[in-house]
């Protein structure tokens, strides 16, 4: 029950929010604020739950959603994603309690709280989801939130374009875990992810039957993992985050802080269905990422640029965790990226003391996550990220009576955001000495970076490339894009023309046979009579030859 | 005696809205026969009481007045009564008012017709003769095209039907009788079904309307008034697939099964066809035509693919495109009334001055491109999945239409609603609210809680288990 309040709350309130929205004025805020610290408050109740000892909590309301094996609105909740929930619902109320005091141009509290109970309601979906018909249920109202909370900037005439464009890339991966989805219910003949795991499991006692599994598992496997990719911007999918620059506050900070982190999610509650091969292929993808967009984020000049590409680079470290295994620290790293991140966006438009005293708290509640005996091969990492940070400062260069809540702030971003970095001893455990190699080359640089105090030592060249992402999304504008375009135009003058041609050239016979009928007709006045001579004449043949 | 009034208070209202006295109240008739038949269907899911009749008519050919409404065809004819009664509702300012809604409720009695004939020769005429009221209404207050449209929709749909008469008059002979419900107990052999199932299926393809045989549908939507697009996209599209289900797939099972993978390929094709050319589509109309189109080749691929859950999956994709596509053509009514045209290249940055418009369109654009919560998501899902055992490659291509579909439908959101203002309008009002609430409210019931209509199918309407091949 209280699993199905923690999942159901914000989704109540933005359906609420968006019926009589307009009516309430500035108290939709205060009301979307409440729904989230109850949110918040069940899912502490269910952690401690979890404390006094429980291993699962599996919240079934037994109403069958559609015609499907499986498919029900059914909620679960294992040890690993506990601090998840808590931490997730924490991020959203603290976010949406520091946006209060902010006014974002363009937008209205009723539309983007509408908006923002969608997405936090479709990430805890995706989060406690018990079968795979309703984490894609979740997964795409995650798209539809993050569509509107992008679009929500009426007065910026690139947000349209940037929701659509992270809409669509988005579906690019829900159709492929809807393919997955199809196939992991068409030979198992289930959609419960528990079951699923079963099956699978069961046969890890026959090595042959193994080799045959994983054989059978690498395409649905791989499926998953672009839809993973396509969430959390990974490449090449990476596109869309970058866009979203301009969005409001809080809807930028629940973006790249937890919805960028969903991926990854996907990635944890489904790794008992994936394929070796597959995770590996993760792991490599999220290193080649967090190499990639890092070099592109020092090269950025727009702060908000940075701060997007410095997420895709850290999601990706993220996905290297998830692909070596180490659920525990990937969710370390998650929570504390979640928290860091958005107490680096909240801090560049929030003013005042509440506002950084909550950001503060965000902060602090980061440091705490910290077990004590990651510290050290924490400190490695501190040098890649805390790049972005100092790099951030030095672009925040306003005078001192304008600059937001800074110090402490960003001191406390800095020291959540190098939690966000996965250890190298993590890294080479795990056996695959190319994707340590490539996350060596990222410290390297970070390393590099931070002894040179900010500017990037890199060519004038690689700075001018790297600063568009290296053309990636031109790339893509003039291949695919320009391919769609011109095979839809293609399809419409060529086939549906003919279509349209060979309907008409049809009606065209008809009415011509008719008139040629009607002009026979008058010209022939008795043929109606030799007529039916004639087809009595037929039919006595046809009897008497019988 | 529910399944004959439900045909039979239409035709009262059509002759009623012919009285010069009332023309005042066609209006209102019209809508109320729709509401009719509305409550007429619910009783009938709601009763257990035998709802048919059959008496003979022609005992040596086996004809007879056999009508029955069973849990497939209340649950459409719910949609259908409801579709009615909405257009009717929206057709505010009409030139001759008698004759237009003395032809609507023809159209509608002629329609349910359809859904309750059990017999093969009282079906052929119902499905033959919903055609003429609606050419005459399409022909008579239709927009620019109308007279090659309305042509276009007539010969189009006699040429499909005319080679269904051919398996008509085969049944009368092969058995004797022409009830469905005994023709399908008592099939003719598995080897003989292919030529009958191909000539029954192309009266159903044809007003489907199934890829290659669509050229007659994007025309008609455009010429046509928004509420007899309506019933155009809505009525003549759910009388196709409910024959599809519920005449053809009983009757040639083994036939249905033979040509099932052409049909399946002809199916993803078109539905991802459709949708690329919905994504070029400048008129608000012949988009929803087109988009319409790709869902209904989804539902194609349900009744082809012939299993439990695909079947159950077409039924409910059909429902839903009849409230969607419905709720889209509303919409678009209501913004080219503010744009005073239905290009898209005149519309812009609506959403400022119209945010409710706003927020419903883009709900009724979620339920076309599927998005979870809707009906559209719910049919197409079990669709698909009951699809995907038999013919995993069509099944793989049309899932790629949810990609394509976020392209046109969110396209047509941002280029009406999003960017600089270049129209204004006032924003809804509660009669144009009223018109939509019980289409989403439709929209969002079916997405939630699909189990509602898939329940109602009865067990015997779906095909038995097949040995997998």
């Amino acid at each position: 029950m209280t699993l199905l309040l923690v999942v159901a709350l914000p989704f109540t309130a933005a359906i609420i929010l968006a019926l009589v929205g307009a009516r309430l004025g500035r108290y939709a805020g205060a009301f979307l604020a409440a729904s989230l610290a109850l949110s918040f408050g069940a899912a502490l109740a269910i952690a401690q739950a979890f404390f006094a000892g429980k291993i699962s909590l599996i919240a079934d309301t037994g109403i069958v959603w559609l015609p499907l094996r499986g498919a029900d609105f059914a909620l679960r909740v294992d040890t690993p994603m506990v601090p998840v929930l808590v931490g997730l619902t924490a991020v959203a109320l603290l976010v949406w309690l520091a946006s209060l005091g902010v006014r974002d141009e363009g937008t209205e509290p009723a539309r983007s709280g509408a908006a923002f109970g969608l997405t936090v309601g479709a990430l805890l979906l995706v989060v406690t989801a018990s079968n795979l018909v309703l984490l894609f249920a979740g997964w795409e109202l995650l798209a539809v939130g993050t569509y509107l909370l992008v679009a929500d900037r009426r007065d910026r005439p690139a947000a349209a374009a940037a929701a659509l464009r992270s809409l669509i890339v988005a579906r690019v991966g829900d159709s492929a875990l809807l393919l997955a989805l199809l196939w992991y219910f068409g030979t198992f003949r289930t959609s419960d992810i528990g079951e699923l795991a079963q099956r699978i499991d069961g046969f890890g006692t026959q090595p042959d039957a193994v080799a045959r599994l994983q054989a059978a598992l690498l395409v649905p496997s791989l499926l998953l993992l672009v839809a993973a990719l396509a969430r959390s911007a990974q490449l090449p999918l990476h596109v869309w985050l970058p866009e979203t620059a301009h969005t409001g506050t809080a809807a930028s900070a629940l973006i790249q802080s937890s919805v960028a982190a969903a991926g990854v999610l996907l990635l944890l509650r489904v790794a008992p269905l994936l394929s070796r091969d597959a995770l590996a292929a993760a792991a490599t993808i999220g290193a080649i990422t967090a190499a990639f967009a890092a070099l592109v984020a020092l090269a950025q000049s727009d702060r908000r640029r940075l701060v997007a590409w410095s997420t895709v680079s850290q999601v990706g470290l993220m996905f290297v965790g998830a692909g070596a295994g180490t659920t525990s620290l990937v969710i370390v790293q998650l929570l504390a990226h979640a928290f860091g991140k958005s107490a680096l966006l909240l801090g560049e438009r929030v003013r005042g003391r509440r506002a950084g005293a909550l950001a503060l708290a965000a902060g602090a509640l980061s440091i705490a996550v910290i077990a004590p005996s990651l510290l050290t091969a924490v400190a490695l990492s501190v040098l890649l990220t805390g790049v972005y940070t100092a790099r951030l400062l030095r672009l925040s260069a306003a005078p001192r009576h304008e600059r937001p809540v800074g110090g402490a702030l960003a001191l406390a971003a800095t020291v959540a955001l190098a939690v966000t970095a996965l250890t190298l001893a993590v890294v080479t455990a795990s056996g695959s000495p190319w994707v340590a190699t490539i996350a060596l080359a990222g410290l390297a640089t970070g390393v590099a970076v931070t002894r040179r105090a900010v500017r990037p030592p890199l060519p004038v060249w690689l700075v001018a490339a790297a600063r568009s992402g290296f053309e990636l999304d031109a790339l893509y504008r003039l291949s695919l894009v320009a391919a769609f375009d011109a095979g839809a135009r293609s399809v419409e003058r060529g086939t549906e023309r003919v279509v349209a041609w060979a309907g008409d050239a049809f009606g065209l016979r008809v009415a011509r046979l008719g008139r040629q009928l009607e002009r026979a007709q008058r010209r022939y006045a008795g043929a109606a009579e030799a007529l039916a001579i004639a087809a009595a004449a037929a039919l006595v043949a046809f009897w008497s030859l019988r | 005696m529910i399944a004959s009034a439900s045909v039979i208070i239409p035709l009262v209202a059509a002759m009623l809205c012919a009285l010069p006295r009332i023309s005042r109240a066609a209006r209102p008739i019209a809508a109320s026969a729709g509401l009719a038949v509305v409550a007429l269907s619910g009783l009938a899911i709601a009763s257990e009481r035998s709802t048919g009749t059959r008496t003979t008519w022609a005992p040596q050919v086996g004809a007879g007045f056999a009508v029955d409404v069973d849990g497939v065809s209340a649950s459409l004819l719910v949609v259908v009564g409801l579709l009615f009664a909405i257009g009717a509702a929206a057709s505010a300012r009409v030139p001759h008012r008698r004759a237009y809604f003395a032809l609507w409720c023809l159209v509608l009695a002629l329609l349910t017709g359809v859904f309750v004939a059990r017999d093969l020769v009282l079906f052929f005429i119902f499905w033959e003769a919903s055609l003429v009221p609606l050419a005459v209404l399409v022909w008579q207050w239709g927009g620019v095209d109308r007279r090659a449209a309305a042509t276009r929709l007539v010969l189009h749909n006699l040429a499909g039907s005319a080679p269904f008469l051919v398996v008509v008059v085969t049944l009368a002979v092969a058995r004797g009788t022409l009830d469905i419900d005994t023709l399908a107990a008592r099939r003719i052999a598995p080897g003989a079904q292919l030529l009958p199932a191909l000539l029954a299926v192309s009266a159903f393809a044809m007003r489907l309307p199934l890829f290659p045989l669509h050229g007659w549908m994007p025309r008609a939507l455009v010429a046509a008034p928004i509420p007899v697009g309506l019933v155009i996209a809505g009525g003549l599209a759910t009388s196709a697939a409910y024959g599809l289900v519920r005449v053809s797939l009983p009757l040639f099972p083994q036939g249905m099964s033979t040509a099932a993978p052409l049909f399946m390929a002809l199916a993803a094709i078109g539905a991802l066809y459709a949708a690329l050319i919905a994504t070029r589509q400048d008129d608000l109309r012949r988009l929803v035509a087109y988009a319409s189109l790709s869902q209904l080749q989804v539902v194609a691929l349900g009744a082809f693919a012939a299993s439990a859950m695909s079947v159950r999956g077409a039924v409910l994709a059909t429902a839903s495109h009849g409230v969607v596509v419905a709720a889209l053509l509303l919409l678009a009514g209501m913004v080219a009334r503010r744009t005073k045209s239905f290009a898209l290249s005149r519309a812009g940055g609506l959403a400022a001055a119209t945010p409710v418009l706003a927020m419903l369109f883009t709900l009724t654009i979620c339920g076309a491109i599927g998005v979870p919560g809707t009906s559209g998501f719910a049919g197409s899902l079990v669709t698909l999945a009951g699809a995907f055992d038999r013919f995993p490659a069509a099944t793989d291509a049309a899932a790629g239409v949810f990609i394509v579909a976020a392209v046109y439908g969110l396209v047509a959101v941002r280029r009406v609603f999003h960017g600089p203002p270049l129209a204004t309008g006032t924003d809804l009002g509660w009669r144009e609210r009223a018109l939509l609430a019980p289409l989403l409210a439709l929209i969002v019931l079916l997405g939630v809680a699909p189990t509602l209509l898939t329940d109602r199918i009865p067990s015997d309407a779906l095909p038995a288990v097949e040995a997998p091949r």
